[in-house]
């Protein structure tokens, strides 16, 4: 298992959620808030996933916990940024 | 930038520490650093204790890299970055003319919506019924002339008399 914390300073939680939701069929991710940010724990041993095809895709291209992990974050960066930069979207009518 | 305050350290065979203490790098030329190398490395944003911002680098197995190259590319692409601030920072102002003007903003400054200030209405266009039934009636009654009556409910105007009815 192991675990990422996301600094409040530098990732958004919406970011941060999307990122695990994207990652989630090929690893299971909890998701927890803490005061200073988020802790997503990533646990790809003994994997209980209905898809059993992602699965095994995932195990023979050779993706184990910590690439999948650290892709994960490099994705949640990479919409911190985008959110960052994007001004903030109008509520609709 | 000021390389001196970019603390480099090496931690595993491959992966490298950065942080930055410089407080004249902004936050936004730090992300764009940082997410510009998300291609080629895996990328983590970590604040420290001090508010520095410690960035760790750790190449993707399929690209490979070093971390000396590592750490000159994020140098290369934070001092882009920085530069790339600075000109728009100083630019801001021109950009929001340029932008305003085109599509047809007022230039100058526009005085807030609920302050109007003296505001010239000769035919009381602003004023509501009342309040003009009101300025007339006060100006007739300072001419000597009586004003018409302001009544609760609305009636249907009178029309005027005869002309010979006055000298009855």
């Amino acid at each position: 298992m192991i675990e990422l914390r996301f600094h409040r300073e530098f990732y958004d939680g919406f970011a941060v959620d999307e990122a695990v939701k994207v990652y989630s069929p090929y690893a299971s991710m909890e998701l927890a808030r803490e005061p200073e940010g988020f802790v997503v724990r990533v646990t790809a041993a003994g994997l209980d996933l209905g898809d059993s095809q992602t699965a095994n895709a995932a195990a023979s291209q050779g993706i184990n916990e910590q690439t999948l992990a650290a892709e994960m974050a490099n994705y949640a960066l990479g919409l911190s940024v985008e959110r960052n930069a994007a001004p903030e979207a109008e509520p609709a009518p | 930038v000021a390389t001196s305050l970019i603390v480099t350290e090496l931690g595993h065979a491959s992966s490298i520490r950065i942080d930055v203490k410089d407080v004249a790098v902004p936050r936004d030329a730090v992300y764009a650093a940082a997410c510009a190398l998300t291609d080629r490395c895996y990328v983590r944003l970590v604040l420290g204790e001090d508010g520095e911002v410690t960035v760790s680098l750790r190449p993707k197995a399929a690209i490979g890299g070093d971390a000396a190259a590592l750490r000159s590319a994020f140098e290369a692409e934070l001092a882009k970055e920085v530069f790339r601030c600075r000109v728009e920072e100083d630019g801001r102002e021109l950009t929001t003319a340029i932008t305003q003007s085109a599509f047809g903003a007022p230039t100058g400054t526009l005085p807030p919506a609920d302050d109007l200030g003296t505001f010239d209405d000769p035919l009381g266009i602003a004023l509501s019924w009342e309040q003009k039934q009101a300025a007339q009636a006060a100006q007739g009654g300072a001419a000597g002339e009586p004003g018409p009556v302001v009544h609760d409910g609305w009636r249907p105007p009178v029309p005027p008399g005869p002309a010979g009815d006055s000298t009855r």
